[in-house]
């Protein structure tokens, strides 16, 4: 069976990692950072998630704060609109409709049309938030924070020279509060007013009891909930009463094993697997994300354009498998005659479904029709499977 | 050194060195077979357990089925030749039990041992303690 190799460089920790295992998690580097795999049961936590709410430490995600720098500031909603045009032409979204408190879901891209990182953007609200933000906030994959420096360091000089950017993740946690229970959660760890929860895809400050968050709309779950950003030193009592006060109302502390089932339930990529710098928001599927049209020219426009036109060389497909063999990155995917198709990218047992699940690349200029039978090689077997509706779980991605 | 039963090994449990264990009773000449609770932990979360039918021969070191974690999927061995006289049904629902409880209702196989003398190649608790303790270094 397998074998775990042991780390050679220190691993990043974040303010709770010290809680984390005093808990009972088990515990595992990923990106550089030591975080919890998991804290019960992998299938206990998401159904938590799915059914009542899960909470997550997600601190190692690349936080990345931009502003306009010192003396060349025009005022707030000057400065943010300087910073937004900066980025307006390194990402496939139009950053021209944001406006203060709203957040969009986009890509960094290469020449080429590849992805550099699936990355959010939010438009802070009017002030200063955490003692840190104002203007602009990127939220990256922590796989990828060293990439997105590098680009930005070679892309945003030439385009706007006042615009300067530093990760935050040194006074910054982040944590995400997702499912169907989550208002309650927030209500019972001093939420006073529900009305002030922003909207799906804003921001906003609150006060949770005497404790001070930047709430965003957004998750990676295909549930409901926030994202709350909370200064260090303010993380582990606000975990703490999270976990103490959402207990009776069926919160769990979730890992990254059911963070990854969720969000593959839920159809969406994970930099490394759907998505890297070969492939494009096209390909992935995610051509909502890309608005072709859009006022500002950006990096790719012309790649993605012509792959627009001129066809895709392949497609990202849904799996869901009719037996119970779970396919694995890297497993061959084939038509019934045992003619290869493509790859899988992710694959898991999906709680929710009670079957196994998998997205994959299908090589091609067509993708196959819904229904289509497949199979998946699992361990060197052909096992049946078929195409299906994206996402899995939930409501259109 | 660690005693067997301090990590829940029955007494008489003998050991593969791809973890699979078989527990046998000389008096019936049946046997138990499923994985260490090692095993279990390295493997996490297990979501599904694929065994082979009742009637099923096969040899020592055949794969007898597969076994799927949350991260990874692992064939099993036999650890002794022998025939299945019945296979735990209840893993299909609940595979989880091979990480709650892996020698008793987690157990996989139970079989005929067709030659007892293999059991000799095997390792025993303590045997197998040593083992992993020294591939966990």
């Amino acid at each position: 069976m397998c074998s775990m190799t042991a780390e050679q460089t220190p691993l990043k920790t974040t303010p709770l990692t010290q809680a984390h295992e005093a808990a009972g998690a088990k515990l595992v580097e990923f990106a550089g950072w030591q975080m919890p795999l998991q804290f019960s049961k992998v299938k206990l936590e998401h159904l938590a998630t799915r059914q009542a709410a899960g909470l997550f430490d997600i601190s190692h995600m690349g936080l990345l704060h931009l502003s306009v720098k010192a003396g060349h500031g025009t005022g707030f909603e000057a400065n943010q609109q300087t910073v937004l045009a900066a980025l307006d032409g390194l990402v496939g979204q139009n950053l021209q409709k944001l406006h203060p408190g709203k957040a969009v879901y986009t890509h960094l891209l290469n020449a080429q049309g590849g992805i550099i990182d699936d990355i959010i953007i939010y438009a802070l609200p009017d002030g200063t938030h955490l003692g840190a933000l104002h203007e602009v906030l990127l939220i990256c994959n922590a796989s990828r924070r060293e990439a997105v420096l590098d680009w930005l360091a070679q892309q945003l000089p030439q385009r706007q020279a006042t615009v300067q950017w530093r990760h935050v993740n040194d006074t910054l946690s982040l944590l995400a509060l997702q499912g169907p229970r989550f208002t309650e959660v927030l209500t019972a760890v001093g939420l006073h007013d529900t009305g002030r929860l922003p909207k799906r895809f804003y921001c906003a400050p609150l006060q949770l009891g005497d404790i001070e968050v930047l709430a965003t709309r957004t998750g990676y779950t295909g549930e409901d909930g926030v994202e709350l950003l909370v200064r260090h030193q303010d993380v582990l009592p606000l975990w703490q009463t999270l976990i103490e006060q959402g207990a009776p109302l069926g919160l769990l502390p979730v890992g990254l094993a059911a963070r990854d089932s969720l969000r593959t339930e839920a159809a969406y990529p994970l930099y490394g697997a759907e998505l890297n710098e070969n492939l494009t928001p096209l390909e992935a599927g995610l051509g909502w994300s890309v608005k072709l049209d859009k006022p500002e020219p950006f990096v790719g426009q012309a790649a993605l354009q012509a792959q627009k036109t001129g066809g895709m060389a392949r497609h990202l497909i849904c799996l869901e498998m009719t037996v119970k063999a779970i396919p694995r990155p890297h497993d061959a995917i084939e038509d019934e005659t045992g003619r290869s198709l493509g790859e899988v990218t992710s694959g898991c047992f999906s709680p929710s479904l009670d079957k196994p699940i998998a997205m994959g690349y299908i090589n091609g200029p067509a993708p196959l029709t819904l229904g289509t039978a497949v199979a998946v090689v699992c361990r060197g077997k052909a096992q049946p499977a078929r195409v299906v509706q994206r996402p899995f779980y939930g409501g259109p991605s | 050194m660690a005693k067997a039963e301090d990590y829940g090994i029955p007494e008489g449990t003998k050991f593969l060195d791809t973890h699979e264990y078989i527990l046998f009773d000389e008096d019936s000449e049946v046997a138990l077979v499923g994985i260490s609770h090692y095993a279990a932990e390295q493997l996490g979360d297990i979501v599904y357990v694929e065994l082979p039918d009742v009637g099923e021969q096969f040899e020592q070191g055949d794969t007898f089925g597969t076994i799927e974690s949350v991260k990874a999927a692992s064939d099993l061995y036999m650890p002794v030749s022998g025939t299945i006289t019945a296979v735990n049904h209840i893993l299909e629902e609940e595979p989880e039990l091979v990480n709650d409880s892996c020698y008793t209702d987690g157990w996989m196989l139970e079989i005929t041992v067709n030659k007892a003398k293999q059991l000799d190649d095997l390792m025993d608790g303590e045997g197998y303690i040593e083992y992993v303790e020294k591939a966990a270094v």
